[in-house]
This record gives C-alpha cells, structure tokens and sequence, in this order.
C-alpha cells in the first residue's frame, strides 16, 4: 500500500481511533472507576466528575482532529504535487 | 428528477425514503408483536422522525444547520426508551458514563445520518456503501450486543438489500434526503444499541473521511446545493474528473479523480472497495476485542 492510495488515509484514521480508545481507557475509564472513592474523599457530586470526563474526552478528540488535519494537509500537498509530476 | 450523469439525462423517481421507512417499519413491527421488545419501537420513532427531516429537505431547500440540528430531535426516542448501556465500549474495555452518554447519543445521530447523506452522490453509492458496512455491525451485536439487537437489524439489512436492487448503477429510483436519514438514523441507532459505537465509526470511515475534508475546505456547515464551485466536473464522454479550481471543496470523490476521470460506475465501485477495506478494518478490530474480552 503506497503514501498517496486512498486507503492508507483510512488506516491512519483508524490508527488515531485506536490511539483514541486506548486514551478513553487509561485517562477517562479510571475516573469512573474511582467514583465513588473520589466522590468521599472530595465530596464532589457525579455531575461534576462527569464534566471532568467530558472535558477530558472533549480534549482527546480535538488533539486528534489536530493531528488528522496536519496529516490532511501533507497527504493532499505529496497527493497534488505527485499529480503534477504524472 | 434528472440523472445528470448519464447521457440525455433520464428522469428518476425520487425520493425513495418513504418505501424505504415503509418496508422496515413493516419488518420492525412485525418483530415487535413477536419478541414484544420494546427497543424497536424507540428505534422506529427515530427512523420516522429522521424521515420527516429528510422529506421536508427533499421539497423545499433548507439551509445548512437544518438538517444536523433537526437531527437532535431524532435522538431523543432513543433516551426516552433507554436504547442504549450506561457505558461506552472502547475496544480495550469498557467506560461507564451514565451523565455523559446522553449527549453523546444527541450527537452521534446527526453526525451519522449527515455522513451517509453526503456520500448519497452517485447511483447505489449510499445503499451499497451500507450494506457492506453492515456486515461487521451484524457481527459485533451478536459477539459484544445481544441477539435480539441482531434480530432488530435484520429487517434493515433485508430492506437495504431490496432497496439496493433498485437503486443500483443504473438507478430506477434516488433515495434523496427522506432516505439516506433513515439509513444514518437508523444505522446509529443500531451502533448504540449495539454497544458497537467504535466498530461503526471504524467502518464508516470512508464516509467520515468524506465530512471530514469537504468541512475542513469549506470551513462551515452548508447545504451541498449552495456550493458554488463543484468538486467534480462532468466531461463530454460522461466521465468525471477532479475541479481544478481552488476553492472547490475537497471531497472523497475528487481525491478518487485525482488519479483520472472515471464513469460514476467505476467511482461507485472505489467507493464500495474502500467501504470493504474499511469494514476489514472493523473485522480485525472486532477480533482484538473478542480476545481483549477472553484474556480478561
């Protein structure tokens, strides 16, 4: 499979997913998981670690799409100038 | 309407969604006084509120926001029958997120039914991209949802199939918006229910990638019929090949021109190569799983 085939762009997209779920498991999972100790310890409610989550996902997804519109930018650039040179 | 890319442009029937809705509401309904399963009947009011969407875009031309905001309606049946598990699967585990998961829901149905709605652009591109995107959906409710969620999505899988006869190069009948909602809403619907959210995204990619770069070039969410300048350009052969101009937005099937013009067949055909490859994808995700699950 060649840099410029269109199904290389789908494997990086699904390498960034991948890289995605296993973020969502060891920074956003633990959270849950420690819930109700947090919850004690700092008597903060479920709204308030759910936000956390939130905030915390919301950063994951946007740190991807930053980095899949840079490899955007470079695919379509190596793409177009392949093109001219054909 | 007329089927610009072929020659002397032919009138075709459209929209197709009602039979579409009508033929899976008969399968789903049928299910229901069966199984008696109350899911289906929150996942049918979604599909029917997607559809009505869908027509009134299909009479009269709404602008950009319309769809994806009217969308967020659609996902609401789903929370009031609680389709969905208080926690999210994510391959290597699973996150339990019972606040956050609603929003998530309210989300996922616009972005689905939008995404299957922009790849609707050539003959039996949406129907047939589905169908082969179905297959690792049907696979992951079975090993990771449960069986009746696999039997709810028979009906649409076998709608799908009968519509696709029909809708295929050359079409006898175009979706138009009324169907490719029901497709997306009914398709996310089944990814929640599912527990298989990650498996659906994973082979719907193609399309993602699709949204992806035509709203990273056009920079804004816009009806496809206001663009000014088109992606592709219709030769006199009836070929397409790739804009040239700058401010053309950058989408799947110009990146497939790239390489040189093509008949709407052969693009159809990419489109379907690379919803297999993407689906393949699924499959060895649906795997990685399977054994994550094991070893625990």
């Amino acid at each position: 499979m060649k840099f410029l085939d269109l199904r290389f762009f789908i494997l990086f997209m699904w390498a960034l997913v991948m890289v995605a779920c296993l973020s969502i498991i060891f920074i956003v999972a633990p959270i849950s998981k420690q819930q109700q100790q947090i919850t004690q310890i700092y008597s903060i409610t479920i709204i308030q670690t759910s936000i956390i989550q939130a905030i915390l996902a919301v950063v994951i997804v946007v740190a991807l799409i930053y980095i899949l519109n840079k490899f955007k930018k470079i695919y379509l650039y190596k793409k177009l100038l392949g093109k001219e040179k054909g | 309407m007329n089927d610009v890319h072929k020659p002397n442009k032919p009138m075709v029937p459209r929209p197709g969604g009602p039979i579409l809705l009508l033929s899976i509401i008969a399968g789903e309904l049928i299910l229901f006084f069966i199984t008696g399963i109350y899911e289906i009947i929150g996942i049918v009011i979604t599909t029917t509120i997607a559809f009505v969407i869908g027509i009134i875009d299909d009479f009269k031309i709404m602008p950009g926001w319309f769809k994806p905001a009217a969308l967020i309606l659609a996902s609401i049946p789903l929370i009031a029958f609680h389709v969905y598990e208080n926690q999210l699967n994510v391959i290597f585990g699973n996150v339990f997120i019972p606040l956050l998961y609603i929003p998530l829901i309210l989300i996922a149905i616009p972005l689905v039914g939008n995404t299957i709605n922009s790849i609707d652009v050539f003959n039996g591109a949406a129907s047939g991209f589905l169908i082969i995107t179905m297959v690792p959906l049907l696979l992951s409710s079975l090993l990771f949802g449960n069986f009746t969620i696999f039997l709810i999505e028979l009906p649409f899988f076998a709608s799908l199939l009968g519509f696709y006869k029909y809708h295929r190069h050359p079409s006898k009948i175009f979706p138009g918006d009324s169907g490719t909602l029901v497709m997306g809403a009914m398709y996310g619907s089944f990814a929640i229910a599912s527990q298989s959210e990650i498996i659906a995204i994973i082979a719907l990619l193609p399309a993602i990638m699709n949204s992806f770069l035509f709203l990273s070039s056009v920079r804004k969410i816009v009806e496809h019929r206001q663009i000014k300048s088109r992606p592709t350009i219709l030769k006199d052969d009836y070929r397409l090949e790739a804009s040239k101009e700058k401010n053309a937005p950058i989408t799947l099937v110009r990146l497939i021109l790239l390489d040189g013009p093509l008949s709407e067949k052969q693009i159809v055909n990419r489109i379907y190569k690379l919803g297999f490859f993407s689906s393949c994808l699924s499959f060895i995700t649906i795997i990685l799983q399977y054994f994550i699950l094991n070893i625990k």
